[in-house]
């Protein structure tokens, strides 16, 4: 059964007949529910449920499609943490650092700094264990002088550990901190990511191939989007933590409101934006333009 | 090889390479002659211990570009970006554009481009041109700027640059390199805050002692990582401007004691088959390049610690650009190979032998 019946066109069929290949990234937005430990959500069972039975359909795809590359591809799991390690964190990701291991993918922290900071030993151990690839931190504005030391202490530990930081807040803040001074930081690759990118500027020619933002983007309740430009509108959801790979897959080839093949080609038809707006988000002028055209619909 | 368990012999065996981009690097000439060049581009080509190298000054022929791009779109194993590379890719603007535009046409959805923006001299020239990259179909440029561009590329160029990218919506990836004298943050200094804090990313990294770097930089300047980890999840196809095609950009490219293949005179499907039939590859890409520390000491070469190398690109380079190294190599996995094979009979023997 072709499952994506309107790909038919050649440049795509010929190397992308699923699209679902471009999901390189899973992306996890955690948040907590009541009080206490354990009390995370997604949950993580539901979300290793779903992982598995996708790796499964891979594997069942790669030998039935002549062991198609593609099909194979390791994936990044991003995890946003949105409490401090006490509140839950260390919990979750230790349930989550061994079902992202077992599934051959690289997993990525997500935290705000104030949270990250002083990590607890389990959390240290998985760090030294390369469980953790990529350590984002959060950095607020300005950062508070009496956690300049230990984020440079946490820095020194992430690569010790041969884990690559990550740092996205105010470029001016970061250099007044005197952080990129730091030596060790200057030997190792790492990357900055400025907390208005995305912000202020009304780009010309906003719209471009939707394939690099793909993403599984699972939110709180387990809900699956395409990217997290997209997430939280209900006519764009792909379905949930719950259900089969076949059926996600399904609903992707017959989306009513996103054409993919469309989104993969040429990124989405968007009518001509307003002059007077402003990107005031996180997310790409494009991705807040398409938003507000399904919003209006 | 022994250590390794059996799902890594398994991948190493039999898992297809994957390849996340089409790289060509269409020229080593270049409007600076930067110390820190791993690849010693300069205005006349590429150099090596300060003399033009032979086909130094060699420009890859845009015919042989638009039949790679075209091979390139059929590939299953290659994602489909598109990263024009140099030298300094816009010495010809005009020649960058068409390929750009040729790329999009073929249904390449990321197409970017390494540059050190020279070309922004002025606003106005900045914007002209970044117009036309972004409807030629450029989603991002990695802008290269720190200490040793500085003397060619002024501050206020890359300022005009990152601006006009924003305007016309394309990412910029700023590429900072730092040595123990020179830092990134004084480098961000020079530039415009604003600009700088509406950039898509900034990706910042150590010199490594490579190229003219190697010759032209204090060791003791150098930042040295080590030369464990495994490059499988990283590899592109890159095209340098002699024709010869490499599965990564990042320092194999620039050696020539281990080559798969020549567009001039094979397709790029022939050329990632060598790839993926190629055992010594195989072992550097899934195993890592530090496994073969080990073989070449103990074949006599005066190989040092693992940690003594800048990182696993330094080593890569270093051992892909001795013919001689390369071919005890070769041989010792042969060896190997019929030892293993041996072993596997031996026991499969030994086993019909118990049954009866």
């Amino acid at each position: 059964m072709n499952i994506l019946p309107h790909l038919t066109d050649p440049s795509i069929t010929a190397q992308d007949p699923y699209p679902p290949w471009l999901f390189r990234d899973i992306n996890l937005s955690t948040a907590t529910e009541g009080q206490g430990k354990g009390s995370m959500q997604p949950d993580i069972p539901a979300f290793a449920r779903w992982l598995f039975a996708f790796q499964k359909w891979q594997s069942q795809r790669f030998v039935a499609e002549n062991n198609r590359y593609y099909l194979m591809l390791g994936r990044r799991v991003h995890v946003q943490l949105p409490c401090s390690w006490q509140e839950g964190a260390a919990a979750y990701l230790q349930q989550l650092a061994p079902v992202t291991a077992r599934a051959g993918h690289a997993l990525t922290v997500r935290m705000a700094l104030e949270h990250a900071l002083h990590p607890p030993a389990e959390i240290c151990t998985l760090l030294q264990n390369k469980s953790i690839q990529k350590f984002l931190f959060n950095l607020p504005t300005p950062i508070p002088p009496q956690q300049i030391a230990p984020l440079l202490e946490m820095v020194e530990f992430l690569l010790a550990c041969r884990v690559m930081p990550i740092l996205l807040g105010d470029i001016n803040n970061l250099l007044r901190s005197g952080l990129l001074h730091n030596q060790r930081l200057n030997a190792a690759n790492f990357t900055l990511y400025p907390s208005q990118r995305h912000m202020d500027y009304c780009p010309t020619h906003p719209v471009d191939s939707c394939a690099t933002h793909f993403s599984w983007f699972i939110d709180r309740n387990g809900d699956i989007y395409p990217c997290g430009g997209l997430s939280g509108i209900a006519s764009c959801r792909l379905g949930t933590l719950q259900e089969g790979m076949e059926t996600i897959l399904q609903r992707i080839a017959q989306h009513p409101v996103l054409n993919f093949s469309q989104l993969i080609q040429s990124g989405p038809l968007l009518s001509p934006p307003d002059p007077a707006l402003v990107n005031r988000t996180h997310i790409p002028y494009k991705c807040l333009l398409h938003r507000r055209q399904i919003q209006r619909l | 090889m022994r250590d390794l368990s059996l799902t890594q012999r398994v991948t190493l065996a039999n898992k297809p390479l994957g390849f996340n981009a089409l790289v060509v690097e269409r020229t080593s000439r270049c409007n600076a002659r930067c110390s820190i060049c791993y690849q010693g581009s300069s205005p006349q080509g590429k150099e090596q211990r300060g003399e033009e190298s032979p086909r130094g000054g060699q420009d890859l022929a845009p015919e042989l570009i638009r039949r790679a791009l075209l091979e390139g779109s059929r590939l299953d194993c290659l994602n489909k970006r598109f990263h024009l590379a140099g030298g300094e890719a816009f010495l010809d603007a005009e020649l960058c554009l068409d390929l750009f535009s040729y790329a999009h046409a073929l249904g390449y959805y990321d197409i970017t481009t390494t540059t050190n923006g020279f070309w922004a001299k002025s606003l106005p020239r900045a914007r002209s041109l970044t117009r036309r990259m972004r409807e030629a179909g450029v989603t991002s440029i990695e802008l290269s700027t720190d200490h040793w561009h500085a003397p060619f590329v002024k501050p206020a160029t890359i300022n005009h640059c990152m601006q006009a990218c924003l305007e016309c919506g394309i990412a910029v990836n700023l590429r900072l390199l730092a040595t123990q004298e020179h830092t990134h943050a004084a480098t961000l200094a020079t530039l415009d805050p604003d600009l700088l804090n509406h950039t898509s990313r900034i990706t910042c990294g150590p010199v490594f002692a490579v190229g003219r770097a190697a010759e032209q930089i204090d060791a003791d300047d150098f930042f040295r990582r080590g030369a464990e980890g495994r490059c499988f999840a990283v590899l592109n196809l890159a095209i340098v401007p002699s024709g010869d095609v490499f599965p990564c950009c990042a320092g194999m490219d620039h050696t020539d004691a281990l080559l798969f293949g020549n567009i001039a005179s094979h397709s790029l499907a022939d050329i990632v088959h060598n790839m993926n039939q190629s055992p010594l590859f195989r072992v550097v890409s899934y195993a890592g390049v530090a496994r073969l520390l080990k073989p070449l000491q103990e074949m006599g070469y005066a190989m040092q610690a693992s940690e003594a190398y800048g990182n696993m690109c330094d080593l890569c380079t270093t051992i892909f650009s001795d013919h001689k190294m390369v071919a005890d190599l070769t041989r010792y996995n042969a060896q190997t190979e019929s030892e293993q094979i041996r072993l596997a009979i031996d026991y499969l023997l030994n086993a019909s032998t118990a049954c009866v």
